[in-house]
């Protein structure tokens, strides 16, 4: 108990550190501001943010790299909903469900108030999750020092598992990508005997491959790949201006939001499901629960707070697993692990420990970045469109100029572009044949930790095998695993349900609209 | 015939499966070795990459037959897209492998020019696309690196 108290006390000097510094203000900032334009360009996204940086966060000082990751995080995911409602495409994955509403109270010239509502709820939705990550983090992280080697071994085959059921479409190519991933992660010296596992050879192999540069490939390059090989002409005409925020309607919502912030923190908090079905899931209880539910998908605010708060809420609720155990909640907070190893951290049991503050440092960081986006959300939506037309064509090339410099700046090896170069081939083929990503990036980023885990455990139980299957622990955690996994299974069926719900009835709103 | 071609997805994996079952297999036996009996083979460095290959082999094999009984659709390429394809890819492969082996400066002018041109062909006058390739040049050489501190001219 004394332990998670004292993460708590770090709190007063973590603030003085953070806001003393001003540097740490103009990353923050300059963070909010690139995540804005990262969000509002659809086909960009805070994965793919994040992983451009990494190759600068390597360079700065732990705050400051902390500032710029969390920046970009928090402003791309609150950006996406404002082109989802002035141009109908979701400026990323996560605003999907913001269109359903968005949009058509665009359409009715309300866009100005949805824009207003989008972004602020997303803000309100990180504050809100981020204070009760706050509050919890402690207790999970010190249930999680209790673990042993075959515990981790046990959370991380489980969290590798369900991403690759859980991400896209199909199981199948889920799980593949997930195993490749994996098998790649094994390549170089292992840690327990130094034996070298297929580096072909070269003795740029022997400490594997860099998950860095793996993540820039995987997110930049073949996006941009995928972009540039498939030319799109699409052109967007909408209006924006300045933001309207009617805090009455905000008011009036504090049960949706309260709703949506948990039901957000609990995909969230659930390996692999991620930000985008968090979304759904909230809409679709906020539709049931709410008394003008049916008027749902016809322009009401409700629907967008509730899809808003929802999905920054998610990516806050990811963090969990991903700073207790080092396993990431979603392809961003997978991103986000690997630039926390980057610049110092090692995300898992021992983080709270080897690193006091952090938790403070984090929430802090969060809570300021929401409110620095509520100011530059406000300044920028008027510029919003003028964002979205930014041509693919001029964009994409200097994408892949980022991603040479950050794949060399992280590793100060030529060596690391031929590797950006296969990855980003990887990348592109993945995309292009339905294979989802984040599960690949899962296995690279779990897969040695997984592999040294089950041998330490099998050789600190080589007397008694059945010692180390029944261990109380292990027991408990392989049944809340279990139920984790019925859990996870339904809520991304009723999700993937709710949105074929949702985009029926308003089809079917829109053909008896015609009709009259 | 269409049932065939998504099966090629899946004998692709199948052989990637098989391809990494060659490489864990050849990865050499642990030095020291624990015993014997199955904790010594749990223990090797080998042993989840082959469990992985096998996984990879097995999943594989789900594919045909999900292919074969129309489960699974492969994503078929637009009209146009495989040339355009082909030149991305060779402009970003000649760019990395460029910088491999003569350094940033002179690989990313040749990139930027070359992109800011074929990507905007007919679409933009000729002094935008200059403009264009004067900012991923210094951007990208001075710009980006300064911001990092790292030197690439």
């Amino acid at each position: 108990m004394g332990s998670i108290v004292s993460e708590w006390s770090h709190f007063g000097p973590s603030l003085i550190s953070l806001i003393s510094q001003p540097m740490v203000w103009v990353y923050l900032v300059g963070g909010v501001l690139l995540g804005y334009i990262i969000g509002v360009i659809p086909g960009l996204g805070a994965t793919m943010g994040m992983a451009l940086c990494l190759g600068i966060i390597f360079r700065l000082p732990q705050a400051q790299g902390l500032a710029l990751l969390i920046g970009i995080l928090v402003s791309s995911m609150a950006s996406g909903g404002i082109t989802a409602s002035l141009a109908n495409i979701p400026g990323t994955p996560a605003a999907a469900a913001t269109v359903m509403d968005g949009y058509p109270m665009a359409k009715k010239g309300k866009g100005r108030e949805a824009c207003g509502y989008a972004y602020v709820s997303s803000c309100i939705g990180t504050v809100i999750a981020m204070v009760l990550v706050f509050f919890i983090q402690p207790f999970i992280s010190a249930v999680a020092l209790k673990f042993g080697n075959w515990e981790t071994f046990l959370f991380c085959l489980f969290g590798v598992i369900l991403c690759g059921s859980l991400v896209g479409g199909n199981p199948v190519r889920g799980w593949i990508s997930a195993f490749v991933g994996m098998f790649i992660s094994f390549c170089g010296a292992e840690q327990i005997q130094s034996v070298v596992r297929y580096n072909f050879g070269t003795a740029k192999l022997l400490n594997g491959v860099s998950s860095t540069v793996a993540i820039i490939a995987l997110f930049g390059l073949g996006e941009v790949i995928m972009t540039l090989s498939r030319p799109n002409d699409v052109r967007v005409q909408a209006q924006s201006g300045f933001p309207i925020i009617n805090l009455q309607v905000f008011k009036r919502n504090i049960k949706n939001i309260f709703r949506s912030m948990l039901a957000g923190l609990w995909v969230g908090f659930i390996p692999g499901i991620g930000e985008s079905a968090a979304c759904w899931f909230s809409y679709e209880i906020a539709r049931k629960s709410e008394k003008n539910g049916k008027d749902f998908g016809t322009g009401v605010p409700e629907g967008i707070i509730a899809a808003e708060v929802a999905n920054n809420a998610s990516s806050v609720g990811a963090l969990i697993p991903s700073m207790a155990l080092g396993i990431p909640g979603s392809g961003s907070t997978a991103v986000f692990i690997a630039a926390l190893f980057l610049i110092g951290f090692h995300p898992g049991p021992l983080l709270l420990t080897d690193s006091p503050g952090i938790l403070c440092s984090l929430t802090i960081l969060f809570i300021l970045a929401a409110a620095i986006m509520i100011g530059a959300g406000y300044l920028l939506t008027r510029f919003a469109i003028k964002f979205l037309t930014i041509d693919e064509n001029v964009l994409m090339p200097i994408i892949v100029i980022f991603c040479a410099i950050g794949s060399y700046a992280s590793t100060y090896t030529r060596f690391s572009l031929i590797i950006l170069l296969v990855f980003g081939l990887i990348g592109y083929l993945m995309k292009k044949f339905g294979y989802p990503v984040p599960p690949m990036l899962l296995g690279l980023l779990v897969g040695n930790t997984m592999d040294s885990a089950l041998r330490r455990a099998v050789i600190q139980y080589s007397n008694n095998p059945i010692e180390m299957i029944t261990r109380p622990f292990g027991i408990a955690i392989m049944v809340f695993l279990v139920i984790m996994t019925i859990f996870s299974i339904r809520t991304t069926k009723s999700t993937k349900r709710a949105s074929k719900d949702v985009k029926k009835v308003l089809e079917e709103a829109e053909t008896s609209e015609t009709a009259e | 015939m269409s049932k065939l071609k998504n099966c090629v997805e899946g004998i692709i994996i199948t052989a990637l499966g098989g391809f990494f079952l060659y490489l864990a297999f050849s990865v050499r036996n642990n030095p020291i070795p624990y015993g014997s009996g199955w904790i010594n083979t749990v223990a090797q460095a080998k042993f989840l990459p082959v469990i992985m290959a096998c996984f990879v082999t097995i999943l594989g094999v789900v594919m045909i037959i999900l292919g074969l009984m129309g489960k699974v659709t492969t994503a078929k390429f637009d009209k146009g897209e495989p040339l355009r394809l082909f030149i991305v890819v060779v402009l970003v492969a000649a760019y990395l492998l460029g910088i491999n082996y003569f350094g940033f400066q002179w690989p990313t002018i040749a990139f930027s020019i070359v992109s800011a041109v074929f990507f905007n062909w007919k679409k933009r006058p000729w002094w935008q696309m200059l403009i264009i390739a004067a900012v991923y040049i210094v951007v990208g050489l001075w710009g980006l690196p300064k911001l990092i501190g790292l030197r690439l001219v």
